[in-house]
């Protein structure tokens, strides 16, 4: 038998989706009928599964190769900041040239300083507020364990908060943990501690009624990390959401991140 | 550092295909890469070896997404990816842990391939051999088949990849390397392996 390459194309265009309702339906009733073409099927499905996934093994193995440079450049960088941070015995007339040359340059440079954009830390510290609960209802067993957590979040005495939350998210029968993963990240954000954030806020599910507020907070934490590029990224997705309550604080730190 | 590629630049380039496509993959992994560095902090079991695993599989299964317009555009690449990422960690930790992470609610589901009238028509038990099969095309066989229908070039682009006078005799060629593709197959199918 000889490749069909007719049928071949067909394959690709079922799967990437680029048939149309009527071809797919002519398609799939022929599949259905006739078993010469089912077979024919087959093996061309066959071909191409096979080409694709010879393909991923491929990508794979080019994916890993930058990844491993990528790590190891990592690896370099840290090396660099370490041995840049280590201790050096300076003379002191070299010291006092330093001083000298460092205030000089801020006697000229403080005006213009004072001029610059906002970094993403400061709009950070402008716009983080801790989100206020919203009364939450359908908690059987967990209840008390829920007040309990909500009371220290509004007391701000968060790393209580995040204790009780824990308790939560290791209880089984306790459901809504995406709502709880939002407060933890909240409190650790609150706490400064925005690596622990990032890790509690990304495991608010994409199909929770929280994932827009975790979006939020998630573009917070990369601002409090230094990571204006990544921030921007969610907070041009939250600006263009015309159901996300954060919109407008959105575009205003866009417009402030792009001064 | 490089300046952030938008959402639509990369899913542009994924997919027009061909020299597109692998540039916008390369950008896309580096772009993202510091989810390995998160994956350090938050999984202590997993290996650097464990978690470049995991990111290339959800790199490979962006693409996937993207290519068969599973991916939607419904959030951002990044959270699309993140969540990928989490779930290849996942799957990595309970390979290598007899503990469930019961832990973890709402585990965002496995990859949602969507079953089609296809996807039980595939011999799988034996694409670990048919993978191996294709790998002994030979050159340029396998670069014309892998450039055409997995990257996506054109022919135009092949013929000056492979060093082909034209679009034509790429075709030609083409056609003849799919035509020993299917006979390998076959053979694998029959037990009589060439």
């Amino acid at each position: 038998m000889k490749v069909d390459q007719k049928l071949f194309q067909t394959l690709k265009q079922y799967h990437n989706k680029s048939l149309t309702i009527e071809e797919v339906t002519a398609f799939e009733s022929r599949l259905a009928e006739d078993q010469v073409f089912a077979e024919e099927v087959k093996t061309h499905e066959t071909m191409y599964q096979t080409i694709q996934q010879y393909g991923d093994q491929q990508l794979d193995s080019e994916l890993m190769k930058m990844g491993q440079q990528l790590l190891a450049q990592g690896a370099d960088q840290q090396k660099g900041h370490q041995k840049s941070g280590k201790i050096r015995s300076f003379q002191p007339w070299y010291l006092a040239a330093v001083a000298a040359a460092v205030t000089l340059l801020l006697i000229v440079l403080i005006p213009e300083m004072i001029r610059q954009p906002a970094t993403p830390g400061d709009l950070y510290k402008t716009h983080f507020e801790p989100f206020e609960p919203r009364i939450v209802r359908g908690f059987a067993t967990p209840q008390i364990v829920w007040t309990e957590a909500v009371e220290a979040y509004k007391q701000e005495n968060y790393s209580h908060a995040i204790e009780k939350f824990q308790t939560l998210i290791d209880d089984s029968t306790f459901i809504r943990k995406s709502e709880v993963w939002l407060f933890v990240g909240i409190s650790y954000l609150a706490q400064d501690k925005p690596e622990e954030a990032m890790d509690a806020l990304v495991q608010v599910s994409d199909t929770s009624g929280h994932i827009d507020m975790a979006n939020w907070y998630i573009a917070m934490t990369h601002l409090r990390l230094d990571q204006p590029g990544q921030a921007r990224i969610l907070l041009e997705e939250i600006a263009t959401d015309q159901r996300h309550e954060r919109r407008a604080k959105a575009r205003k730190i866009l417009n402030e991140l792009e001064e | 550092m490089k300046a952030i590629v938008s959402d639509q630049i990369i899913l542009e380039g994924i997919l027009t295909g061909g020299a597109k496509q692998e540039k916008a993959i390369k950008r896309l992994y580096e772009q993202y890469f510091h989810l390995i560095y998160n994956g350090r902090k938050k999984y202590h079991q997993l290996s650097d070896d464990d978690l470049l695993t995991a990111y290339n599989a959800a790199i490979i299964s962006l693409r996937r997404h993207v290519l068969n317009q599973t991916f939607r555009g419904d959030s951002s690449l990044w959270t699309y990816l993140n969540k990928i990422f989490y779930n290849k960690c996942i799957d990595i930790i309970r390979k290598v842990s007899s503990n469930r992470e019961d832990a973890y609610e709402n585990l965002p589901d496995q990859e949602d391939e969507q079953g089609t009238v296809l996807s039980q028509m595939t011999i799988n038990e034996e694409f670990d051999q048919l993978v191996s099969q294709l790998a002994q095309l030979g050159e340029p066989c396998k670069q014309i088949i892998m450039d055409s229908e997995y990257l996506g070039y054109n022919s135009e682009e092949i013929a000056q990849r492979v060093g082909f006078s034209n679009a034509r005799s790429v075709n030609s060629k083409k056609y003849s390397c799919l035509q020993r593709l299917r006979k390998l197959l076959e053979s694998v199918k029959t037990g009589k392996q060439s």
